[in-house]
């Protein structure tokens, strides 16, 4: 089914795609991550994983990380 | 003096005479290993010793006088002296007999990366640790110790593509956590500098979703870096993590990242001036992360999100329609947004100089030329070779005594009824 061009005052043309293809963009809208089948939380619990973190500590807190922020792509525009 | 000097002279002609056969060498690592306390002790062991050695003939005996010599704090005077030698050593010295003592070789190899960051020009570290990871390996599916810190080094001399050399190997094996979450975190970087953002979200989820008692720091600011990298390549951020992520990453992530997470939120809204806003005012929580670059390609990349929608609606649209559309601030804009997109194969679409209408054409790809079905048989090969690797851990999975004792356990714990059979008793831990 073709929807009527639509005009505006400038004669601006704008040509709109057949209603299955925007059914397509609706499909984008879907997680890009998959869950995948695993054991619920509570299994989770079960094997004593970690609970809520006190005190903010973490893990390997020491870890080199003071790298430059080179991803800027402004500088190089 | 001339006592400890005949037992070092010793120990140099011991190396000269037991590194030709593998029984040789295995008399040899048991008489070094109890010599190197005694060597190590002797302020009189000097570099020229290793002047009496062959540093591919006897690697063995040649690392532990240099893992002695070498050891201490650094300057920048021992890092000039040192760097050549250790370099030297690790491009001649034979793989089999260095993995011998792969604790000595990998002590060694880090030492390089100290001296090498201590002279700030990391660029000298990166060839030999790319030689020495080489080395170490028994198997390309193993992840070594020098693993991140080649990568490390990579990102900090910017040399991206030697990084990258050692990402594209499905590692399986792996002797400490911490290592595969540098692996990843770093080599995640390595693909966003390279424009790689499929490869650096697989490496990121890796990291994201590996197992954790405690809430890790690598995988937190790796997770930051996730929501970004979604956003720039897939144009969308999900809330909730992966489901197989651990309880302590599901609990605590989202509190240590909350201004990533509005981002996110944000972004999903497709509003460009709430976002542009939104990034401003939470700039510095991104600086002091080291992300607002990033963060800029995710504002960036949604101008791009809103052109893609655009041409699954409209076979034809103006320049200036695009702008209007998409909250650009003309038509040039926009023409420069449609043409990266095109240069980066993200759309299909001929723009029209003269009238500056954007025709938006379907993807010509077929899927039938022999470079496509080449990709996809590779691609087939590698997933076949990853359900083997995965067939063969779930059966040695299956009979580790420590995973059958925590199972035994539960089942003590749930009632299954006289269905199931019961652990033995000798797995019950």
């Amino acid at each position: 089914m073709i929807f009527p061009e639509e005009e505006n005052e400038e004669e601006t043309k704008r040509e709109m795609r057949p209603m299955q293809l925007d059914m397509l963009s609706e499909m984008d809208d879907a997680g890009s991550s998959m869950a995948m089948d695993v054991d619920d939380l509570e299994a989770m619990e079960i094997l004593n994983e970690g609970g809520l973190v006190s005190d903010n500590k973490l893990a390997d807190a020491d870890f080199f990380n003071k790298f430059d922020d080179d991803f800027d792509d402004t500088d190089i525009n | 003096m001339i006592g400890v000097m005949n037992s070092v002279e010793a120990v140099i002609t011991s190396i000269q005479g037991l590194s030709a056969s593998s029984e040789d060498l295995s008399a040899l690592h048991d008489l070094l290993r109890g010599a190197q306390d005694s060597l190590r002790a002797e302020p009189d062991v000097n570099f020229s010793i290793l002047d009496q050695l062959d540093a591919s003939k006897h690697s063995l005996g040649y690392l532990y006088f240099l893992e002695v010599l070498t050891c201490g704090p650094v300057s920048k005077e021992k890092a000039s002296y040192e760097i050549p030698i250790i370099s030297r050593f690790i491009n001649s010295c034979d793989a089999g007999q260095i993995r011998l003592a792969s604790d000595k070789f990998v002590s060694l190899c880090k030492r390089l990366k100290d001296h090498v960051l201590e002279l700030r020009d990391p660029l000298r570290g990166v060839g030999p640790l790319l030689t020495a990871v080489q080395k170490l390996q028994v198997s390309t599916k193993r992840l070594t110790a020098l693993h991140p810190d080649l990568l490390q080094l990579c990102l900090q001399a910017k040399s991206y593509k030697s990084g990258f050399s050692i990402l594209s190997d499905d590692i399986v094996e792996v002797d400490q956590p911490k290592d595969l979450f540098l692996y990843c975190y770093y080599g995640g970087m390595i693909c966003i500098g390279l424009k790689r953002f499929q490869k650096a979200l697989e490496l990121l989820y890796n990291v994201v979703t590996a197992p954790m008692h405690q809430v890790n720091a690598i995988a937190l600011e790796a997770y930051k870096k996730y929501i970004l990298v979604s956003l720039i390549h897939n144009g969308q951020f999900t809330n909730s993590l992966p489901k197989c992520a651990s309880t302590a990453a599901q609990r605590n992530f989202k509190t240590f990242s909350g201004p990533y997470i509005e981002l996110g939120n944000c972004y999903n809204d497709g509003k460009i001036g709430e976002l542009e806003v939104l990034v401003v005012a939470k700039s510095g929580e991104f600086e002091n992360d080291k992300n607002l670059g990033l963060v800029k390609q995710a504002v960036s990349s949604l101008y791009k999100r809103n052109i893609l929608r655009l041409t699954q609606k409209y076979l034809t649209l103006s320049l200036q329609d695009i702008a209007n559309m998409v909250q650009l601030g003309n038509a040039k804009e926009a023409e420069m947004h449609v043409l990266q997109m095109i240069q980066d194969g993200q759309i299909h679409a001929l723009i029209n100089q003269k009238d500056g209408m954007v025709r938006f054409l379907e993807d010509p790809e077929q899927y039938k030329s022999s470079e496509m079905i080449e990709v996809m048989d590779s691609v087939i090969q590698r997933t076949i070779g990853l359900s083997k690797n995965l067939l063969a851990m779930d059966e040695s999975l299956s009979c580790d005594p420590l995973y059958l004792g925590k199972v035994g356990r539960e089942r003590q714990r749930y009632d299954f009824g006289d269905d199931f059979d019961t652990v033995p008793q000798k797995f019950s831990m």
